[in-house]
């Protein structure tokens, strides 16, 4: 059976800016419930399996409102799904090092979709690498850093990453197309 | 040698940064250039933007991806449900498998009735909302009707007592279809041959209204026998789609995210999913079969909102897969290109077409394709080339309605229709597309009731002597034979046959064609949609006209309740309600607050959602009668001279509508006193009138007042008592039975009406040539013949003040006395604003103080001060003639001071009066005040 949804105490979102303390407490009761969601939204694909972050991060914030926290608006729902995308990137990053160590554990290498090109490690969408070079990114670009994180933990649209950050729709397309570049870089 | 970009020293990052900015801003063929034109301090730097260009140029050519992926976890731990759990009525067995949506399971039913084993699926309980738990029941009963070979059959479905979902689908033991191809190495023909099983499938189900919605390979298994079995038909709307847009975005993007390599263009941006949905579907599973990968997965991915205009031409042909055409039946890739060059191109192309419109309008049309592709035989699909198909895009906006009129002249010739639900798409086009494909359908089934109908009444009628009558009861009769499977057009004809039952009085024709419009909608949508609401508030209001007032009261009631049940309050199905339910209980005679609330409400809908159609429109005729009728002219003229505007801007408007509009603007520029404009207005929709229901109908009969009123009140005496004449003539052609060429004979119950009104008006004409006599015998019989109740029984005071004033003129106070009596206690009753009663309850006082009992002049006072506050503060001519008569009886008693207060009084709100009236009102009250002074000077 899914697991209970936890009770979430309400946090007054909608009056003042989020409190990180107070939604930290509320994703700390959250984040086994999202584990279990993580893992049934992942999808077979082949050897691999894909995690549809945006309908996972969508879930769980219904979750939370369903659980008695106040719907979002505005710019604190856009600060919001910011922080849930740092919460949702350390939810994939540990289901990912769980399922590495089983695979290790059967004496299976973690199988990387790697595209050769020189002597280049491919960075493409293993969470795990991706995790490593966006710390290494994050000391350099903090921005880029933060626009990669929601994009791919958080699965926003541009327009949405745009208007958290209060920069253009094109800056963000920009910012995710120079991060790939420098994070594929970075881990070499 | 260049050192890795983490060993770059801090200090020279963001020299490295803005360089790579510069970089990436310009065009990858330039780069080169530039890296090579870097000056010596940035030597250090130099190799790794060189890095950085290949990495750009290669992330360009194929984007990494967008979300995580994780390494296949253990099959144990991720399964949420375990063997041997009862849910519902069934135990699981094993599991078959798991996707974003939940797990399938192979189960038995615990009760042993049945020894198969289904396949249960288990969707997660929150991606059910509580609407799809209310919906599950009836779902269940429609998909579990939906039986085809090549269809997976749903058994049943329910909620378990924890709250899980299940549905029980008949186990398919089969491969995924592109699996199937590739493992038998199948030819391209073959694979044309399977995909023709899956259309069948597909287009039975849309026969029947149901999308697939989610249509891809691994919902597509193929048996051994190699037989086509599709899954999950209908039930990806189920876990989706809440049925209405209740929730947030949040459950909407959950939705969308279903399986978006497949998903058409308006599924992915939440437009309204249409048959045209599964094509595109179709489309991508055809080019995978053929090709071996999706079209242009790249283009699709990443940018939501790319304008179709902006993706490149899709053909199948120019896809070089490395290792796919040896699959294809052992193909070198020269011959594979061949065989998909054209026709196969072509229909790929059509299937995949951004725009819904420009797809095949049917998966009927994509299969008849496919099939004439095979034989050989030309396709209908158009063969693009890449010139063609640029012109075709620059042209698109232009030719949106062109390109709708080719789909259904494509239409034609195939003869399916399964284009629905386009009411509710947005985009102008779409909408043109399903309206030709439909008006395309419903006249083709009409022109083939034409054809066989001469056949059909040869044993009883003439051929060709058919009524229009007998044809609409033959094609709404005919209508489950010929058109089963086609559900909209039926919705559509229906929908015409109800409007014509309508309109000539068949309230039970009418209300069966409501009923089967009903019973169609309730098949394929929820019992709270507007269709139905609409539905239950037109019959109300066709029922009202046929005068069955209680049924219609009745059906309107129930209209309601389904409005504040379905939430639809201050909407536009709301408004039409109100329209209908004010219309139909207005009070018969008279004007309140009310009526003129309620339709000013309905208007003010109506604005705000811009909606124009004949209902507003005639809500906005209703609003401006009643403010004619409470005397507000100004905004009753602002309303009709609105409207003409509109209508005079079309090319074809509505003669009834512009007629009764036409009206409107006449009597309120009346009312303004502005006689030229109320006279064009009015003749213009005389002419109107005769031109489409002809004399005998009662909105011509208004506006025929309204014509003798204007020439009256302008002074024409002779021209209105000719029109008089003209009209009475008429009546009294239709009374004997003898109607001129060109005439019908119409109700005679109306004729008996509208000929006492119409004798009635000539009467008070000849009145003032003191020439009544000739018609009060003719005028006091017809009274006899008028009924007491119900819309017309004003006609019987009106007529009776005119005998009164007839008998007063004959010299005969006591029998004029007796008739004002009868005529003052109907209209004693009426509580609301109406002044041809405050006129007859005037004259009542007035020739009861001039002839009557002496003893009753306190009644007389109090009757008059009735008037006027029923009158309020409007400013008509009877309200000066109710002051005038106080100022006369204040002055029988001697009080001077008030008869002279109310005399002025009187001449004062003459002047005010901005209505035209005829001058001998003004010159008689200017006489009765002169007499007044006279004999208030006088020496008693």
């Amino acid at each position: 059976m899914p697991p209970a949804v936890t009770t979430v105490p309400s946090t007054g979102l909608d009056a003042e800016p989020p409190d990180l303390a107070s939604l930290d407490a509320m994703w700390g009761h959250l984040y086994p419930d999202l584990k279990a969601l993580a893992r049934s939204r992942l999808r077979r694909a082949g050897n691999f399996t894909l995690l549809d972050t945006t309908a996972l991060v969508n879930q769980s914030c219904l979750r939370m409102i369903e659980s008695g926290g106040s719907p979002l608006e505005g710019r604190q729902r856009l600060q919001f799904l910011g922080y849930a995308s740092a919460v949702m990137r350390s939810v994939v990053v540990d289901l990912a090092r769980e399922r590495m160590t089983d695979r290790r554990g059967n004496g299976e290498v973690l199988k990387l979709d790697v595209q050769a090109m020189g002597d280049l490690l491919a960075v493409n969408d293993d969470p795990l690498v991706i995790d490593s070079a966006l710390t290494a990114l994050r000391a350099r670009e903090p921005r880029l850093a933060q626009v990669v994180e929601m994009r791919f933990f958080g699965g926003f649209p541009e327009a949405e990453i745009a208007e958290a950050l209060g920069i253009s729709e094109r800056s963000v397309r920009r910012d995710w197309e120079k991060a790939r570049v420098l994070m594929r870089m970075l881990l070499v | 040698m260049t050192v890795p970009l983490s060993s770059l020293p801090p200090e020279r990052w963001q020299e490295f940064s803005s360089l790579l900015d510069a970089l990436l801003e310009i065009d990858a063929s330039a780069r080169a250039a530039w890296l090579a034109a870097l000056t010596p301090e940035h030597a250090d730097l130099a190799g790794l933007l060189r890095q950085a260009a290949d990495i750009d140029l290669d992330q360009q050519a194929a984007p990494p991806a967008v979300q995580p992926r994780l390494a296949a976890g253990d099959e144990e731990e991720t399964w949420t449900f375990s063997s041997g759990l009862a849910i519902g009525p069934y135990r699981l067995v094993t599991p078959l498998g798991q996707g974003g949506m939940g797990e399938v399971w192979s189960a038995q039913r615990t009760d042993g009735t049945l020894n198969r084993e289904v396949a249960l699926k288990l969707p997660h309980t929150w991606l059910l909302t509580a609407g799809a738990r209310m919906r599950l029941g009836r779902e269940r009963d429609f998909l579990a009707g939906l039986s085809h070979p090549n269809i997976a059959q749903l058994y049943d479905a329910g909620i378990a007592d924890d709250g899980q979902p299940w549905m029980a689908l008949e186990k398919v033991d089969g491969q995924r279809i592109d699996h199937w191809c590739r493992d038998r190495r199948l030819s391209i023909a073959d694979r044309v041959r399977l995909f023709l099983q899956v259309t069948d499938a597909v287009t039975a189900a849309h026969a029947r209204l149901i999308v697939h919605r989610d249509i891809k390979p691994s919902n597509v298994l193929v048996t051994d026998e190699g037989r086509v079995k599709l899954l999950d038909f209908g039930i990806a709307k189920l876990i989706n789609d809440g049925g209405r847009g209740d929730l947030t975005e949040i459950t909407r993007l959950a939705g969308r995210s279903a399986t978006p390599e497949y998903a058409a263009p308006e599924q992915l941006d939440g437009a309204t999913i249409t048959a045209a949905t599964d094509v595109y579907a179709l489309g991508v599973v055809l080019h995978e079969l053929l090709c071996g990968r999706r079209p242009r997965a790249a283009a699709r991915s990443g940018r939501g909102s790319t304008r179709p205009e902006d993706e490149a031409p899709l053909l199948a042909s120019s896809f070089a897969p490395a290792d796919f055409p040896a699959q294809a039946g052992g193909l070198d890739v020269a011959r594979w290109r061949r065989a998909l060059e054209g026709d196969l191109d072509a229909i790929v192309a059509q299937a995949l077409a951004p725009a819904p419109e420009a797809r095949y309008p049917s998966v009927e049309r994509l299969a008849s394709d496919l099939r004439r592709h095979l034989a050989n035989e030309p396709i209908s699909a158009r063969h693009i080339t890449r010139v063609e198909r640029a012109l075709k895009f620059a042209r698109r906006n232009r030719l949106a309605i062109g390109s709708a009129l080719v789909v259904s002249l494509s239409l034609l010739a195939g003869g399916g229709i399964s284009l629905w639900q386009a009411q509710r798409a947005t985009a102008e086009a779409r909408r043109a597309a399903a309206e030709a494909v439909r008006a395309n359908a419903t006249r083709d089934f009409l022109l083939k009731v034409f054809r066989s109908s001469s056949r059909t009444v040869a044993s009883d009628k003439q051929p060709g002597s058919i009524t229009a009558r007998e044809m609409l009861d033959e094609i709404v009769d005919g209508l489950d034979s010929s058109l089963a499977g086609q559900p909209e057009v039926q919705l559509e004809l229906l929908m015409a046959a109800r409007a014509l039952y309508r309109q000539w009085y068949l309230p039970e024709r009418a209300s069966a064609a409501h009923a089967r419009y009903r019973a169609i909608v309730t098949a394929t949508a929820s019992p709270l949609d507007v269709r139905i609401i609409d539905s239950l508030t037109q019959e109300g209001a066709t029922l009202f006209e046929s005068e069955r007032f209680d049924q219609s009261l009745a059906t309107l009631r129930e209209a309601r309740r389904l409005i504040e049940r379905a939430g639809l309050l201050d909407t536009v199905t709301e408004a039409n309600w109100l329209c209908e339910w004010t219309r139909g209980t207005r009070p018969k005679i008279g004007i309140n607050a009310d009526v003129i609330n309620a339709f000013s409400r309905a208007d003010a809908i109506f604005r705000r959602y811009g909606q124009d159609d004949t209902r507003s429109r005639w809500n906005a005729l209703y609003l401006a009668e009643a403010l004619t009728m409470d005397g507000q002219s100004e905004r009753a003229l602002q309303l009709s001279t609105d409207l003409l505007d509109r209508l005079r801007h079309e090319t074809q408007p509505n003669d009834w509508v512009l007629a009764n509009t036409l009206q409107m603007v006449g009597v309120a520029q009346q009312q303004l006193g502005r006689a030229a404009e109320a006279e064009a207005a009015l003749e213009e929709s005389t002419r109107l009138q005769l031109g489409t229901f002809g004399r005998g109908f009662i909105s011509y009969v208004q506006v025929f007042y309204e014509r003798v009123n204007l020439r009256v009140a302008t002074g024409r005496r002779e021209a209105a008592e000719a029109l008089v004449d003209e009209e009475l003539q008429y009546f009294i052609r239709q009374r004997e039975n003898r109607p001129a060429p060109g005439e019908t004979l119409i109700d005679p119950g109306a004729v008996g009406e509208l000929y006492a009104e119409a004798l009635t008006l000539k009467s008070r004409l000849l009145l003032e040539r003191g020439r009544c006599s000739e018609t009060i015998d003719a005028l006091s019989a017809s009274i006899g013949g008028l009924p007491a109740t119900g819309d017309s029984s004003v006609l019987v005071p009106d007529a009776r003040l005119a005998v009164a004033e007839c008998e007063l003129q004959r010299g005969r106070p006591e029998a004029a006395l007796q008739q004002l009596d009868l005529a003052r206690d109907v209209y004693r009753a009426l509580t609301s604003f109406h002044e041809p009663a405050l006129l007859t309850r005037e004259r009542w006082a007035e020739v009861q103080l001039q002839h009557g009992d002496a003893a009753r002049a306190a009644e007389a006072e109090t009757e008059l001060q009735a008037v006027l506050a029923l009158a309020g503060d409007r400013r008509v001519p009877v309200v000066a003639a109710a002051q005038m008569t106080l100022a006369e009886i204040a002055a029988r008693r001697g009080d001077a001071a008030t008869a002279r207060r109310w005399a002025a009084q009187a001449l004062d709100t003459l002047s005010k009066v901005r209505e035209l009236y005829p001058a001998t009102i003004r010159s008689a009250l200017e006489q009765r005040g002169a007499a007044l002074e006279a004999s208030l000077a006088a020496p008693r």
